[in-house]
């Protein structure tokens, strides 16, 4: 039923929905419109809004670190957290965004039911956005993170609402 | 509520496949093949056709070009290859009979990626090419879509009960069903070939560890691979992380954080150029 859900307007009144992809991220400056990222498994989704300034970001990243391979980062920077966050930030920057003004928030990094298996994707992306954000002195504003469900998170450009849908329930975070 | 369903008694509800999957099975079953047999018949089936060119590009998407002929993917890969990938295409109709189904929808999207990545895998894990593989990793949740399909079941349920039992799905549908899909998948296979890889794949891929018999290599390969697919999120369902993974897989396939980077880069790129069409 994913799908269906996924077609129904999270933010009836959006005029615009910017879609970002796996391993990917998006900045936009606009006074309306919904960015959303869908299929969130283990890996690590983060929206960010500047009310004053008007401008949202979100990333979608698959893997904790980027310095197992600088050059993929450089070219696909969205695949890691690490580089994934700090480029949202500086293009959100760029759109005119203050980062003292963000209001972060972040889903996903589910993980498997073995509590000792090598599939701890999920776990080591939330601890590197955690690390990357105290480097930064930034904090969360909200979260819905863990667990085994899938995930899509919804940014209102309008207000700066979150939301997450799963598994047709939808709450805000 | 446990429908004690007893599959034994349900196998004339399962699908049948298209007579072009028919044919190719049979080609793939021959001990000695004409190539220019398989091009006339992979030929002959636009879905075949098209698959098997747009697997050789999402391999080598970078290198490859639109305009190959079957002929250049041949000489590129084998006509086993081919073969699989053909076969995989005429199979497409009964994998995703519906399109307003989302359910099936999603589990064809993620048995394709699995199907994909368990390719990418073996070649990561510096594997010599194994028969069967890519057709063990397509098949590897069919009983599913034969429950949803064939015997209406009502996957939500399972997850349902899943999420509020905090158990597998394959627990979930084993209190449910009494039995479970890869029970399901395995009678399923057997009815339509012989073909014993994928029958196992189909039956172990969520417990490998419980597998004995020769095919543990690819067992070990479409576990890991489901893993991932589900991990990235490709075609992920309703059901979510809700299984339980195999490191003792992992270890047997000499699976490392480099492969795991270097299998998700190109299981990414390759689905988009597999999702241009195929999908």
């Amino acid at each position: 039923m994913t799908q269906a859900l996924n077609q129904t307007p999270m933010f009836p009144n959006a005029t615009k929905q910017y879609v970002v992809g796996i391993s990917d991220l998006k900045a936009v400056r606009a006074v309306e419109g919904t960015i959303v990222t869908h299929s969130l498994g283990s890996c690590l989704g983060v929206s960010v809004f500047d009310m004053q300034a008007k401008v949202g970001g979100m990333l979608h990243a698959l893997l904790p670190d980027s310095s197992h391979n600088p050059a993929r980062a450089q070219a696909k920077p969205g695949m890691f957290v690490d580089s994934g966050f700090e480029s949202l930030i500086q293009s959100m920057v760029r759109l005119g965004a203050s980062p003292q003004n963000l209001v972060i928030k972040i889903a996903g990094t589910g993980n498997f039911l073995d509590k000792q298996g090598h599939f701890q994707i999920g776990k080591k992306n939330y601890e590197m956005i955690c690390a990357v954000l105290k480097q930064h002195h930034l904090v969360v504003s909200g979260d819905d993170c863990g667990g085994t469900k899938p995930r899509s998170l919804y940014l209102d450009l309008k207000t700066g609402v979150t939301k997450i849908r799963s598994r047709g329930e939808e709450y805000e975070i | 509520m446990n429908l004690n369903l007893d599959f034994s008694n349900q196998q004339h509800r399962i699908p049948s496949i298209p007579e072009s999957a028919k044919r190719l099975i049979e080609l793939l079953q021959a001990p000695q093949v004409d190539p220019g047999d398989v091009i006339q018949e992979i030929e002959s089936d636009p879905l075949a056709l098209r698959y098997a060119l747009r697997m050789a590009q999402a391999l080598q998407p970078a290198d490859a070009s639109d305009g190959q002929s079957l002929l250049a993917v041949m000489d590129a890969y084998s006509f086993q290859d081919c073969l699989e990938w053909g076969l995989a295409g005429a199979l497409q109709p009964m994998l995703t009979p519906n399109q307003d189904n989302d359910v099936l929808n999603d589990l064809y999207l993620h048995s394709l990626a699995t199907a994909f990545c368990s390719i990418l895998l073996a070649r990561e894990c510096k594997c010599q090419s194994q028969r069967f593989l890519f057709l063990s990793g397509l098949l590897h949740d069919v009983g599913l879509t034969v429950l949803i399909r064939g015997l209406g079941v009502d996957f939500g349920s399972t997850v349902e009960l899943a999420a509020e039992e905090a158990i597998s799905i394959d627990e979930a549908e084993r209190k449910r069903l009494g039995c479970d899909h890869g029970e399901v998948g395995a009678q399923s296979v057997t009815t339509w070939s012989n073909i014993q890889p994928i029958i196992d794949v189909a039956k172990f891929h969520h417990r490998p560890d419980q597998y004995e018999g020769p095919h543990q290599r690819m067992l070990d390969f479409v576990h890991v691979a489901d893993t991932l697919s589900r991990m990235v999120g490709i075609g992920i369902g309703n059901e979510g992380l809700a299984f339980h993974t195999s490191v003792e897989a992992e270890k047997r396939i000499g699976y490392t954080p480099e492969i795991e980077e270097n299998v998700v880069y190109f299981l990414l790129a390759g689905m988009e150029v597999l999702q241009q069409e195929v999908c």
